[in-house]
């Protein structure tokens, strides 16, 4: 299969699933891009969640942008953000549709009602590969990689926010700039 | 230098999901229902520990909440159709 096949499939499975809208997306796009296809690595991932939330926009159609580029440049980031956005097109569409007809979506909101511990767990699965990541770097969980500045750095954030609820973005550029000081 | 500094954000990434995942999965616990506790804990299960592909998982959880609903709708209308 083409590259381009390739991209506009697997963006297209991640806009089809990726229900409950913002880090929701995380698992699938982890999933995709870096379990099956290898596309980038996981700290590349993490990398990507960075750029996505200092950029407008959902992550998920920021990551079929990078992805994308990165794989198949120009044609690339095109493929891969269409890929994205059809599905959601398609369905909303629908939705629409049925929406002035019966205006009844009760069941559509059981489904939403059931799929919400769901998304709960899959970001907390994608969230506990970005965890590892950020105390023990890539070569995996060993007691020798075990970095403390980032344990300290991830409760302190994770605090800050939960606190004060400042814009994500600030902890991640803080903690960037806290991690380069504790080095130097 | 973009790489060293992408680095150290990994941390706060993490303290940012570490967040979401902290008020999210206190909202479900707080509702004090035992199915959709399981479901969360089943689906971290299946996803992290046993590597099921997440979109099986969406499938299974989005009709097991369509069928909760319809079981909620019929209980509603044996009591007298007020609804839920």
């Amino acid at each position: 299969m083409s590259i381009y096949l390739e991209l506009f499939w697997s963006f297209f499975q991640i806009g089809l699933f990726s229900i409950g809208g913002g880090y929701a997306a995380l698992p699938l796009i982890q999933n995709q891009i870096v379990d099956l296809h290898g596309w980038i690595t996981l700290t590349e991932f993490t990398d990507l969640i960075t750029i996505a939330e200092m950029t407008p926009g959902p992550i998920a159609l920021n990551a079929s942008t990078f992805v994308g580029t990165q794989i198949g440049g120009l044609a690339g980031a095109i493929v891969a953000t269409v890929g994205c956005i059809t599905p959601s097109c398609i369905i909303v569409s629908i939705m629409a549709f049925l929406y002035q007809k019966y205006k009844d979506l009760s069941t559509v909101q059981g489904v939403l009602d059931g799929l919400r511990p769901a998304v709960v767990a899959l970001i907390a699965s994608a969230g506990v590969s970005i965890l590892l990541l950020a105390l023990f770097g890539e070569g995996g969980v060993s007691l020798g990689s075990f970095n403390p500045v980032s344990l300290v750095l991830i409760i302190a954030g994770a605090a800050v926010i939960r606190k004060w609820k400042v814009n994500p973005i600030w902890v991640i550029l803080g903690a960037g700039v806290l991690d380069r000081k504790s080095v130097v | 230098m973009v790489a060293a500094v992408l680095k150290g954000m990994q941390a706060g990434v993490a303290a940012v999901i570490l967040d979401v995942v902290i008020g999210m999965a206190g909202r479900v616990v707080k509702r004090k229902e035992v199915i959709p506790i399981l479901v969360m804990l089943g689906a971290f299960a299946a996803t992290y520990f046993l590597k099921v592909n997440v979109m099986y998982i969406i499938l299974v959880c989005g009709f097991l909440g369509f069928l909760l609903s319809r079981r909620k709708e019929q209980e509603g209308a044996q009591k007298g159709g007020d609804g839920q």
